[in-house]
């Protein structure tokens, strides 16, 4: 009996120290990903950067070129969602907070009476959304780890045009944004139209950073040419900027996965330290009971027999008494 | 001296940057035309079509780039920003020639290219068999969508004129981007 609980417990210890085995390596492989990511992060910055730029002039250029294109859009019938999350599970709540930022945004423009158009990256959407009966009119996937530029066009390709041609009122994005290594949060962020820069001078945004006061000063007052004029130019650059940020926001996405999934199988790792150190104790204290049970009995027995010749003894004695 | 008409250019893509630095001559293709970038050259924003950017840097150089579409900006910018290299700014001499609009006042050039390649970076032979497969592939396309728009496609009735399907244009633009690649590497276009 005592040994056979042991048995089961040393199978169980083994088994998770194989778990544990695998945890630390996801855990190694995604700690080096967070370094490659954060790198491509910060690769594509200048191009972010230089995109929003030249949205800033077009549109402070020729402030009646903007249309549609800018702002946010008064009323809202219909829109389109893209939600970003990971191909692979084992990374904690990262796939889970952004359905639930997801599936919160669909249900309120729902009530507020728009019509939702879901586009979705990442195979893990995929079966959550069939799962809950939620139509998703496209879904890509194998691109949320090592997304390419050549990714975030694939998508923009299907998720540009229907505002473009005017079948959505907005396009927004659900995804995870990187901050730092400590801190990232899912966002909801208006893809297109795109933000009016009149009013993201001063706020957070990506064109933010590099737009200081003299450097703004400058876009104002500046006279520039257009080439081709102004609202034709903002038609062209509408979807490319679109895709820039669909991009910047794949990437970010690809950098907080690795970051969640490194903190998820660091956690692993602990816990399965945990599990083999509690194990162990129960597995050698039913060792030891074993052991003493064992004992017990022996000495039990040699008292028995012992007492049992002490007993005959005596009994001889007794005889030979009598 | 070379640096007074001297600019800082940037060729930017999503995922690096191509060229960064002090460059005094840019040509690039717009829609009206191929145009010159010079220091001191009005701010602009403009689009880019697909093309060779030639960049001419400080000592003369030409770096040439197969850039497919994209945007320029020129701007003023504050020199501190703009400073293309990281020369003595000290020199009380130099001051005195700057030709520069203003004090403390430069060109910056920024072309964002959402695909683009150094013409070193080029791999001929690839760039060739891929001009040659895009060719084929164009050929057969634009035959086989002749043929299934006679037989079949009623419900779009103008959209085989100028748009066709989706994996013609596809390969019409791997035509050209291999083009594009060729014409930077400066070896004659099949075709």
């Amino acid at each position: 009996m005592a040994g056979g609980q042991e048995r089961v417990l040393r199978r169980r210890i083994r088994s998770v120290q194989s778990t544990k085995k695998i945890t630390r390596a996801m855990e190694l492989i995604a700690a080096s990903q967070i370094v490659r990511a954060q790198a491509r992060i910060a690769a594509a910055r200048p191009y972010r950067e230089g995109m929003a730029r030249i949205v800033i002039e077009t549109a402070v250029g020729d402030p009646t070129a903007a249309g549609r294109l800018l702002g946010t859009p008064e009323t809202i019938e219909r829109v389109g969602v893209l939600a970003i999350v990971a191909d692979r599970g084992l990374c904690g709540g990262y796939n889970t907070s952004v359905f639930r930022a997801t599936e919160r945004l669909v249900a309120d423009q729902r009530r507020g009476g728009a019509e939702v158009r879901l586009f979705t990256v990442g195979k893990k959407a995929q079966g959550y959304f069939r799962f809950r009966g939620q139509a998703v009119e496209h879904s890509f996937t194998g691109m949320s780890e090592r997304p390419t530029f050549e990714d975030a066009r694939r998508v923009a390709r299907v998720v540009v045009p229907p505002f473009v041609e005017g079948e959505v009122d907005q396009l927004v994005v659900v995804s995870t944004r990187f901050r730092s290594a400590g801190s990232q949060m899912v966002e909801v962020r208006q893809l297109l139209p795109l933000a009016d820069p009149r009013q993201l001078v001063g706020e957070d945004a990506v064109a933010v950073r590099e737009l200081d006061a003299a450097e703004a000063e400058e876009v104002r007052d500046g006279y520039t040419e257009f080439e081709p004029e102004a609202a034709e130019l903002l038609a062209d650059l509408a979807p490319r900027a679109a895709e820039t940020d669909i991009f910047g926001a794949l990437l970010e996405a690809a950098a907080s996965e690795v970051t969640a999934r490194q903190r998820a199988m660091a956690a692993a790792t602990d816990n399965a330290d945990e599990l083999v150190k509690k194990y162990s104790r129960i597995m050698n204290r039913a060792r030891q009971d074993s052991i003493t049970t064992e004992i017990m009995e022996i000495v039990g027995g040699a008292e028995a027999l012992r007492a049992d010749d002490v007993d005959s003894d005596g009994g001889e004695m007794i005889r030979t008494a009598v | 001296m070379a640096d007074d008409n001297a600019f800082r250019m940037e060729l930017v893509t999503p995922e690096r940057v191509l060229f960064l630095g002090a460059a005094t001559q840019v040509v690039l293709r717009t829609v009206d035309g191929d145009l010159t970038f010079l220091n001191g050259h009005t701010p602009l924003v403009g689009a880019v079509l697909p093309g060779v950017v030639r960049i001419t840097d400080a000592d003369g150089t030409e770096t040439r780039a197969a850039v497919h579409g994209g945007f320029v900006q020129v701007e003023k910018v504050s020199a501190s920003g703009a400073a293309p290299n990281p020369a003595p700014t000290s020199d009380p001499g130099g001051a005195v020639d700057t030709p520069v609009p203003g004090p403390g006042v430069g060109t910056r050039v920024s072309l964002l290219a959402g695909v683009a390649e150094l013409a070193g970076d080029i791999d001929v032979e690839r760039a060739r068999r891929a001009a040659e497969r895009a060719e084929a592939l164009v050929a057969e396309l634009a035959s086989s969508g002749r043929s299934a728009s006679g037989g079949g496609g009623t419900d779009e009735p103008g959209a085989d004129g100028g748009e066709g399907p989706p994996e013609l244009i596809e390969a019409e633009a791997a035509l050209e981007r291999a083009r594009v690649r060729l014409e930077a590497v400066e070896v004659p276009t099949p075709g």
